[in-house]
């Protein structure tokens, strides 16, 4: 019956809606019905008569004054109504706060051994507090943040509060709301205390167009499957991600230590962030031995894939053939990326050659990469700073004298 | 034709060109409360603080010119030195200040001359020094001493100075939040279908707000009433009107006090026009060009309604109205320089729509109403007013300003109630009433002033009028 109270309670017509279409309605009885006949009751409107007498145009200017004067009064009441709600909830919020939030945390971080009774009667007196659903979010919230801290005997402590609390169908209505607050309510607490019979559905949401939801989905289903592999979903079909979703999966494999991960399938994409995902996993988690795969990337029409399979060739650079195929894909690389290729180079065991290829930029590229040259040259050669110290060419000699300059 | 042919055929077009007015004002109306939703929806629960473990985000510099900033300029870099956004760095531009301004950074950052050459993307007037600061809290700051130029041209000297991929232009006496960086980057982040090229935030008054540290710390609605006008008028702007405009990628203006852009291609347009008083504007229309005519991709202008930059309006006559004098050239100046946008197609939106509304109603505006005024004044002295229909009238635009008004302060209190307090609603709505028959028709004499200094002043047109600032609480 909650569930149904709750499910239903999402659809219904808000008050907002009321008032407008009742304001619709008296504005149509003015305006365009002369007199209203109930039964034998005449009622004749005598604004009609007024309003009939003047210019058609006018007429229409006066229905206009009509709605914006319904729209003041609707907008100061619902003003009023919304900052008096707002001001409740918060006095129950702080009431709750002070008064009970500290019980649960004494009940959650005492040494003292509770007897089943006893924690029967805990959980009756929690139950019966808990009325609202801002009180019981404000609990699942509370439980969920201790939750996500803790490890061992608290973490299992706040897990069985959880199933006893029975809020189950609190989650299950909630994940199908139509508000998002809710939704992610819902996901978040799936996500920390791991309820499984929910992943199609949150699977569904990880193609979500609303970035907040499809993130939260997205930390969900990789909490769901940690041990198994976590980033199944992002290769099946119809997932494509942003940006943004690509930082949030490094961010939690990162959390969660994730061992087990399909790299080639990954780097191999057609679908181009997750082929970037794939190599940024493979750089973070310093795995060398995909660098041939990485290093076909190099030349990829998409700058951020380019840009990440250099990042990567830079950090897995280990022999002098690595560093010359960095020296001969320079060209290929984006701005930023030619000045790490350039700094990288003076850890190059073919020392020749990359000074070679160093004096090369000092002498034709762009003034930064000049810069960022000479201080790599600067590690390697001192002499070469000195013989560029006195170049006939204006921005060398700059450049040299900002490598020079002690504070920089 | 007769006498009363002429004032029907005038008449007809000022009551057209209102009733045009008020569609527009409607249409924002309707735009913004479903942009808002979107917005809302998409963007109300998100924790920012997410962003600062984030693998790949886009670098920020922010860059903030100063000219005679030395009472506040310390306290300005201390707040914008504590931003959290992980990946910034700030560039602070003194721009031939005659004041302390330099010397006060010198001693207050431990600032030290440095020799690093820069790679001279856009022409700026020379650069006499760069500064970094040997204290370790403020390592990210860089400080450039250059001759003055106007605020765009030491904007520009700071593009050139920055490597980041983006950059926020800020004033240098507002207050951003600690997350602004984060909330403006987001939209880079997020968008599949277009590119983003820029984005716009926020601006809040911060008169009568308790600062303490470069942070706002309490948030008060302005004693001045100069400054309460303001604040209904920033309110309505931003909330309903660049909110509508952004609904639609329309959007024509960034404010120069806080917006983000991507460097390259600011750089690829040339940088910030040094000549004109309404650079911030002018540069969108500009970058909304190029894309059209040169890029030819996707993209988008993104707004941020979430209030971040906080900043200080004039609080008296005179500083208000130079304010609004030189908003109005500005405008002029952009709108003669890209006037081949003027309703055409080739723009899409832009010229069909953004830009008709800027030539009609914000350039031609004042003009047309102050004419209009006049024309009712002849028509009064010479008995030719129905005073019914002007009295109907009359209650139409009231009852429609005080509606859209409160709309806009509905929405404040409704997202980001930031003025706690039933009390601020009931004092905004006595300000919204003497607004109509205060502020608006100065408002109107203001950008006159501006079209007539604009007209008929070569040589003052381009200057930017002295501000002066009362500080922060």
């Amino acid at each position: 019956m909650k569930r149904l109270y709750i499910y239903l309670r999402f659809y219904f017509v808000s008050f907002l809606y009321i008032l407008l279409t009742l304001s619709l309605i008296v504005g149509i009885y003015i305006y365009s019905i002369p007199q209203l006949k109930l039964g034998s009751l005449i009622i004749y409107n005598r604004f009609y008569s007024n309003l009939n007498s003047i210019p058609e145009w006018l007429y229409i200017v006066n229905y206009f004054i009509f709605v914006f004067i319904i729209a003041i009064v609707i907008i100061i009441g619902w003003t009023i109504r919304y900052s008096v709600r707002k001001k409740r909830n918060t006095v129950a919020d702080i009431i709750f706060q002070e008064k009970y939030i500290p019980q649960l945390f004494e009940y959650l971080f005492s040494e003292h051994e509770y007897t089943e009774e006893e924690k029967k009667i805990k959980l009756n007196r929690l139950s019966t507090i808990i009325s609202s659903d801002h009180l019981k979010r404000t609990v699942i919230n509370v439980l969920r943040e201790i939750n996500a801290q803790t490890k061992g005997v608290i973490n299992e402590k706040t897990q069985r509060l959880f199933e006893a609390l029975k809020m189950d169908y609190l989650v299950y209505s909630y994940l199908r709301s139509l508000h998002v607050k809710d939704k992610i309510f819902a996901i978040k607490t799936i996500s920390t205390f791991k309820l499984p019979h929910y992943e199609s559905r949150i699977l569904k949401l990880t193609k979500s167009r609303n970035l907040i939801l499809r993130s939260e989905a997205i930390v969900a289903m990789m909490h769901l499957n940690a041990e198994n592999d976590p980033l199944s979903f992002v290769l099946s079909e119809g997932y494509t991600p942003t940006l943004w979703d690509l930082n949030i999966i490094i961010k939690t494999i990162t959390e969660l230590e994730v061992i087990q991960i399909d790299y080639v399938d990954l780097i191999n994409s057609e679908k181009e962030f997750i082929s970037l995902l794939g190599i940024m996993l493979a750089r973070k988690n310093n795995q060398t031995q995909f660098k041939q795969i990485i290093a076909a990337k190099l030349s990829n029409p998409n700058k951020m894939i380019s840009d990440e399979a250099f990042l990567s060739c830079i950090s897995f650079a280990e022999n002098g053939a690595d560093y010359n195929e960095l020296i001969n894909k320079y060209l290929l690389a984006s701005e930023n990326l030619k000045l790490e290729i350039i700094t990288c180079l003076r850890y190059s065991p073919d020392t020749q050659s990359a000074m070679e290829f160093l004096k090369w930029v000092v002498e034709s590229q762009k003034l930064v990469q000049k810069v960022e040259a000479l201080k790599s040259l600067f590690e390697l050669d001192f002499n070469t700073i000195m013989y560029y110290k006195s170049s006939e060419d204006e921005y060398i000699r700059k450049s040299c004298l900002q490598i020079l300059d002690i504070n920089l | 034709m007769n006498t009363f042919n002429w004032i029907d055929i005038i008449t007809s077009i000022f009551f057209i060109y209102g009733c045009m007015l008020f569609a527009l004002y409607l249409m924002n109306a309707i735009l913004s409360l479903s942009e808002f939703r979107r917005y809302s929806v998409k963007n109300k629960y998100v924790d920012y603080k997410t962003m600062l473990s984030f693998e790949k985000i886009p670098t920020v510099s922010v860059i903030a010119p100063a000219f005679n900033e030395g009472k506040s300029i310390v306290e300005n870099v201390k707040c914008l030195n504590s931003l959290s956004y992980p990946d910034y760095d700030l560039i602070i531009v003194n721009d031939g200040s005659t004041d302390d301004t330099l010397e006060k950074l010198i001693s207050s950052f431990d600032l030290i001359e440095s020799a690093q050459a820069i790679d001279v993307h856009l022409y700026t007037e020379p650069i006499r020094n760069l500064y970094y600061s040997r204290n370790p809290v403020y390592s990210h700051l860089t400080v450039i001493d250059k001759d003055n130029g106007g605020k765009a041209d030491a904007l520009n000297a700071a593009i050139n100075v920055s490597n980041k991929d983006l950059f926020l232009a800020i004033d240098v006496d507002c207050l951003l939040e600690p997350d602004a960086i984060e909330r403006m980057v987001k939209p880079f982040l997020e968008d599949r279908k277009y590119e983003v090229i820029a984005a716009g935030g926020v601006i809040r008054v911060v008169n009568s707000c308790v600062v303490e540290n470069g942070k706002v710390i309490e948030v008060k609605y302005p004693k001045n009433f100069w400054a309460k006008f303001q604040v209904l008028e920033y309110f309505r702007a931003f909330t309903l009107g660049r909110m509508a405009w952004s609904k639609i990628n329309a959007l024509l203006i960034i404010s120069g006090a806080f917006g983000l852009f991507d460097r390259n291609r600011v750089i690829n347009v040339g940088g910030y026009d040094r000549n004109t008083v309404g650079e911030d504007l002018e540069l969108v229309v500009r970058l909304r060009r190029y894309m059209h005519e040169v890029e030819k991709k996707k993209y988008r202008v993104a707004f941020i309604p979430d209030p971040l930059c906080w900043t200080e309006v004039p609080e008296d006559f005179n500083n208000l109205f130079r304010q609004r004098n030189r908003w109005t050239r500005g405008a002029i100046d952009t709108i003669l320089k890209h006037r081949r946008m003027f309703l055409n197609p080739k723009y899409k939106l832009i010229g069909i729509l953004s830009f008709p509304n800027w030539v009609l109603f914000e350039w031609l505006g004042p003009i047309i109403q102050f004419v209009g005024i006049l024309y009712f004044v002849f028509l009064a002295i010479f008995g030719a007013v129905d005073y019914k229909i002007f009295l109907t009238l009359l209650i139409f635009v009231f009852t429609f300003s005080l509606m859209y008004s409160l709309f806009a302060i509905f929405f404040e209190i409704y997202t980001f109630n930031k003025y706690k307090g039933i009390g601020f609603f009931f004092q905004s709505l006595l300000v919204i009433i003497l607004e109509m028959f205060i502020y608006q028709p100065l408002n109107m004499i203001f950008s006159l002033s501006g079209h007539l200094d604009y007209y008929f002043k070569k040589k003052t047109h381009k200057v930017w009028g002295k501000m002066e600032r009362v500080g922060f609480n």
